[in-house]
């Protein structure tokens, strides 16, 4: 059974011209309008000095080479001098060209750091519900591949196709002035041409999708199978898998052949089109020179600028392609710059001074969508400086209230309070200064430990970082890694262990110093020795501070001032842990279960 | 190994497509020739008093016939030599395959699969554009040469001299250009990736970017990598700018000495104007060639340095097999003896003198903490990685002298990465077989206690499932990893920690359905929930790489140490999950 072809396509979108797209894209460019306007000159002078060229060999002829009447020196000196001249436009064009196509890459270069950087700067004010929404893949191609391809459309579709209008334009001009009749006769290959030129596109294009819907389809079955390659080994699957891989190798074959098929058929087209032309010139042409209603130069001019005339259209197919991609890139692009963040900044922040760390929830329902709500009309308070331990199932809601404290999205109903301010009120910058959290799966950034731990602010003095370190109880393990603090951090830490990690999250939140720490305690397996210094780290951590815990382990529930137990996105009951052992309720019971298990054991820290 | 030799062999093997190439090439060049003659004596033709207008259109007939002529040779050419490119790109590709399954699942660890990946798209892709255009251009640039300089040379001898001077420096700066093209584009990919990474790492981070209000110090980062990009295109354009100047210079310093010695020779009578025209058409038709005479070397170059990257795999020798072929199936006791283990010899041992015996049918568990050496334990078994000889036994036979494909017949292995592959479940479950059949894909599934899921998939086990399909959670995947080992039927089941996403309840009941459906069945199991290895007729526990203890569940509780401490902090945490 393969795989389902509909799945490769979505990223292979082509588009039709859209007017209002192009002027988007355009008011981005026009920031460039100098280095617009030196291209578009350099770029005249460019294919002009080409349309030249014709005209001074046509001129030796009829001047010079063909006219056994003139005076052999005179002749002689005239054909030397247009051979300066030719040398001139020929020094002139090299300029141009040279000069047009630095100038072009570099609009495209900036556009597209001007692009990316718009795009990239976009995401980062939108809020998590984007993110959520959207695979990273999708977005990542925005910022990248995207991008590339507006730029692609600037400087080998647009710069070409202008360059190709001006050559075309100039040389049919130049024709008709010499001889109209004569021109009219050499294109009237023109309308098959365009005729051929529209099948073959149309041709191109399905092919072109269809070519890479297959390329991705076997790469990624090969680097499914690299990665997977254990798996295939211990079932014994080699030989089925290389005779699939074989399969999808030899139908990408066959899609390649078929390819290959329209661009040999259309070249030759193209070909057999021109030498058309050349003979309907030859002939045509031939009697009016014989008639002498033309002269022979003009004749040869003709022949040259028919080659100057088919030389662009054979890449007109490609050249549309590459816009069409354009297009769909840019639609890509707007609509991501077009997304509204939904968590906005009030329009005058309340300032947030100096924070005491206090925390309320007053009456908070909230759902990730509409009409299903995950938290109904949960209420407490955090005193500064106290610990609220969140005990509950797996979809109780405890991640849901860490998100709104971080005011990663808003309340349903309800209020959110740091301080009696509630945080809809302040610049989300502000409350996340003073708020930190501590994440399970820690996430650090590709650089150094230490740039892990100061988040990137680089104002921050080394003494601060390490002190940091050495509070949580991270620094022995740092010193011990080769480069200490400057030991660099693969690719989302990979080579950390999950204590490790831990660690190194304890130091960054410290570093951060903030009023407010959010953490969400790691169930992972820890060796014992570090599963200590991890225990006094957090106790390090939280200390002065006021701090909501997700908290997985006795140890920590216990020492919270108060408990909060959350059940189906409500807050069934809270207080201290001897409060709910006095209660009976759901903790109760929970803590009877311990009892059994550990039989005559006293109940630590009651 | 020489450079040619590497594609000699290749060459050979392909020869009649060589073959094909070459004449077509040839025919193609011969009947090229024509066009500027008709062309030539046309314009001599017209310059006569007498000239008519019908024999004009005899010129012009011949013309679009032998173009007509030349199209369809140049339609077989493409044809030839595109086919012939894609076959040799086809069998790279499945010769890179054959040879990767093959590896030994320890070089995994040590390449990336990226790093396979580019040369299997890459490299195959350079190797294949020498043997398509570069081939092509080569022999069309000979061809061209051989043909077309003789007949400038009998049309002006002098002229010819100065002309075609530069037309061999033309080739090697057009060289020098390509390959120092390749090299800077090259690196701009290079950052591109670098770029590429930190967008997604940006976006895999975003809660903690927020969180720490780092959004700045982000956009910072990536400004840097983005000008950096900015620069090394630049430096990119600039020498790829350069390439047309080059090429304009060399050709039209030719049409400029034939307008300026041509020209005279015409005034002087030593030239006709018809000789003229065709002198300039030839010496155009001779530049192109030149340019791709440097594109050539600068494939082949490339070529050279892809295939040596490919051949490093391509030839390396295939990992020693188990030779004896005993055709007695083997089945029996499971037994480590004295055994000692370590990753690659510069690495410390993993196990050291580890000792015990499973017998056929029974269940053993291996506890211990995280790096005490069970995983790399149970890898020796269906030897993932080579044990050393004499350490590891099945049926009393040395698992190194049982054929790898043999004894992973033996074996059904869970491993701790769930990796499913984006295919169908009924594919995936049924993985161990080329088409697996329905009823037992289900029958696995029930076990493994994943069928109720399935059936709440609009497409059940036609599902497709990972990246281009549905998102299985992170129990899902396992459990269809344990159907996928559950429906191989083996006489030996490994679960390696195959349970760490998956519910204490849910895991009780596939625990129980195993037990009853593997009845018979020899089963490993490694646990970090001690309450599923309880019912094991033994446990062992690892330590640093060392047997600490065995014995039932009963048996190390009552004798306390590393088992029984471990089992009560668990059931403490388990409570209140």
């Amino acid at each position: 059974m393969g795989l389902t072809h509909t799945a490769f396509m979505e990223e292979d979108v082509q588009k039709g011209f859209d007017p209002r797209l192009a002027r988007r894209f355009f008011t981005i460019v026009w920031a460039y309008k100098g280095l617009l306007f030196l291209g578009v000159g350099l770029l005249m002078v460019f294919r002009l000095s080409d349309i030249a060229a014709p005209w001074i060999t046509k001129t030796a002829v009829d001047a010079f080479m063909n006219r056994p009447d003139r005076p052999v020196e005179e002749r002689l000196n005239g054909v030397h001098w247009l051979a300066l001249a030719f040398l001139a436009i020929v020094l002139l064009k090299i300029a141009a060209n040279y000069a047009e196509t630095i100038t072009t890459l570099l609009i495209g270069q900036r556009v597209m750091h001007d692009l990316r950087m718009r795009v990239f700067n976009h995401m980062q004010s939108l809020s998590l519900s984007f993110f959520s929404r959207n695979p990273v893949g999708r977005l990542m191609t925005r910022v990248t591949s995207d991008v590339s391809a507006l730029n692609e459309m600037l400087t080998s579709g647009l710069v070409a196709i202008a360059g190709d209008i001006i050559t075309l334009a100039a040389a049919v001009a130049v024709m008709l002035h010499y001889d109209w009749r004569l021109t009219l006769v050499a294109f009237a290959v023109v309308p098959v041409m365009l005729w051929g030129t529209r099948i073959f596109r149309r041709f191109a294009r399905q092919i072109h999708r269809i070519t890479r819907a297959k390329v991705a389809r076997l790469n990624a079955y090969l680097s499914e199978n690299l990665g997977g390659m254990k798996v295939v080994q211990l079932f014994r699957r080699e030989a089925e898998n290389r005779r699939r891989f074989d399969e999808y190798g030899r139908d990408l074959y066959r899609t390649h052949l078929r390819a290959t098929f329209y661009s040999a058929v259309f070249f030759p087209f193209v070909d057999i089109m021109r030498a058309t032309a050349v003979a309907l010139v030859v002939w045509y042409g031939g009697g009016r020179v014989v008639q002498d209603r033309i002269t022979l130069g003009t004749l040869i001019a003709f022949i040259a600028y028919i080659e100057l005339f088919f030389r662009p259209l054979r890449e007109l197919a490609e050249k549309y392609n590459i816009l069409q991609s354009a297009m769909a890139a840019a639609e890509k692009i707007f609509s991501v710059l077009d997304e509204k963040a939904e968590i906005v900044d009030p329009p005058a922040p309340e300032p947030l001074p100096d924070v005491r760390g206090e925390v309320e929830f007053d009456a908070v329902t909230f759902g990730y969508e509409p009409g299903h709500d995950v938290l109904h009309e949960i209420a407490f308070r955090a005193k500064p400086g106290e610990m609220i331990a969140l005990v509950g199932p797996t979809g109780s809601g405890k991640t849901s209230i860490v998100n709104l404290l971080c005011r990663f999205y808003d309340v349903r109903r309800g209020r959110v309070l740091v301080d009696g301010h509630d945080v809809r009120a302040v610049a989300q910058r502000e409350l996340r200064k003073r708020v930190a959290i501590v994440l399970q799966d820690v996430f650090l950034f590709t650089g150094t430990v230490a740039e892990n731990i100061a988040m990137g602010d680089r104002s921050m003095p080394r003494a601060s970082i390490e002190a940091a370190a050495r509070a949580v109880h991270a620094e022995s393990f740092i010193r011990s890694l080769p480069g200490g603090y400057d030991a660099r951090v693969s690719e989302r830490g990979s080579t950390f262990s999950a204590g490790q990690r831990q660690l190194i999250a304890f130091a960054r939140a410290f570093a951060s110093d903030p009023r407010i720490i959010i953490l969400d305690e790691a169930t992972s397996n820890i060796d014992t020795e570090t599963e200590m210094l991890i225990q006094d780290g957090m106790k390090r951590l939280l200390a002065g501070r006021t701090s909501v815990v997700i908290a997985h382990r006795l140890s920590t529930i216990q020492r919270a001032d108060r408990i909060l137990v959350l059940h189906h996105g409500r807050l069934l009951e809270s207080g201290t842990h001897a409060e709910l052992l006095r209660n009976g309720g759901m903790y109760a019971r929970l803590h009877e279960l311990q009892f059994e298990a550990e039989a005559p054991a006293p109940a630590p820290g009651v | 190994m020489k450079g040619y030799r590497l594609f000699a062999a290749r060459l050979f093997r392909y020869r009649w497509w060589v073959l094909g190439v070459i004449v077509s090439i040839v025919i193609v060049d011969l009947i090229g020739l024509l066009p500027p003659k008709i062309i030539g004596e046309a314009v001599d033709y017209l310059r006569m008093e007498s000239a008519e207008r019908w024999v004009l259109g005899v010129f012009a007939a011949a013309f679009v016939g032998v173009e007509i002529c030349r199209a369809c040779m140049r339609f077989t050419w493409r044809r030839i030599a595109f086919d012939f490119s894609r076959r040799v790109e086809l069998d790279l590709r499945n010769e890179f395959f054959e040879k990767s399954v093959k590896l030994p699942p320890a070089h995994f660890d040590r390449t990336t699969v990226g790093d396979l990946m580019s040369r299997a798209t890459s490299d195959i892709d350079q190797v294949r554009m020498f043997f398509g255009m570069g081939l092509l251009t080569l022999f069309d640039t000979l061809t061209i040469v051989v043909t077309t300089f003789p007949i400038l040379l009998w049309l002006n001898p002098r002229l010819t001299l100065y002309t075609t001077i530069p037309l061999p420096f033309l080739a090697i700066v057009c060289w020098r250009i390509f390959i120092e093209t390749h090299r800077r584009s090259r690196a701009v990919q290079d950052q591109f990736g670098d770029l590429t990474a930190r967008v997604i790492e940006n976006l895999n981070g975003i809660r903690v970017v927020k969180a720490f209000a780092r959004e700045d110090t982000e956009i910072e980062r990536l400004d840097e990598l983005s000008r950096e990009q900015v620069r090394l295109s630049m430096r990119l354009a600039r020498v790829q700018a350069v390439f047309f100047p080059v090429f304009t210079i060399v050709m039209e310093t030719g049409t400029l000495l034939v307008l300026w010695i041509g020209g005279s020779g015409v005034v002087r009578g030593s030239l006709t104007v018809g000789d003229f025209i065709q002198y300039n058409l030839y010496l155009a038709w001779l530049t192109g060639p030149m340019v791709g005479l440097g594109w050539t070397l600068s494939l082949y170059q490339r070529g050279i340095a892809s295939m040596e990257r490919l051949n490093e795999l391509l030839l390396s020798k295939d990992p020693e097999d188990g030779a004896a072929a005993g055709a007695d199936a083997v089945d029996g006791d499971v037994e480590f003896r004295n055994l000692g283990f370590r990753f690659s010899p510069e690495l410390p041992e993993v196990l050291h003198d580890v000792s015990f015996t499973v017998p056929a049918g029974s269940k053993v568990a291996i506890v211990g903490r995280t790096g005490a050496g069970k995983t790399a334990l149970v890898q020796l078994l269906p030897r993932l990685y080579e044990p050393p000889r004499g350490a590891v036994f099945i049926a009393g036979r040395d698992v190194r002298d049982i054929p790898a494909a043999r004894l992973r017949r033996l074996i059904a292995f869970v491993p701790q990465d769930a990796f499913l592959f984006s295919d169908t479940l009924a594919e995936n479950i049924g993985f161990a077989f080329e088409s697996p059949d329905a009823a037992r894909v289900e029958a696995a599934s029930k076990a493994a206690c994943l069928h109720e899921a399935v059936e709440d998939f609009p497409e059940g086990y036609g599902q497709i499932v990972g990246e281009r399909g549905v998102t299985l959670s992170g129990g899902q995947k396992q459990r269809a990893c344990i159907a996928r080992a559950i429906a191989a039927d083996a006489s030996i089941l490994v679960l390696d920690d195959a349970f760490s996403s998956v519910d204490a309840e849910t895991e009780e009941r596939v625990v129980k359905s195993i037990r009853e459906a593997g009845k018979g069945r020899t089963v490993f199991v490694i646990s970090h929930r001690l309450s599923s290895v309880m019912d094991a007729d033994r446990i062992v526990v690892l330590d640093q790489g060392r047997v600490v203890a065995t014995g039932t569940h009963e048996e190390l509780i009552r004798r306390g140490g590393v088992y029984a401490e471990l089992w009560k902090k668990q059931q403490l945490q388990e409570a209140l999950k």
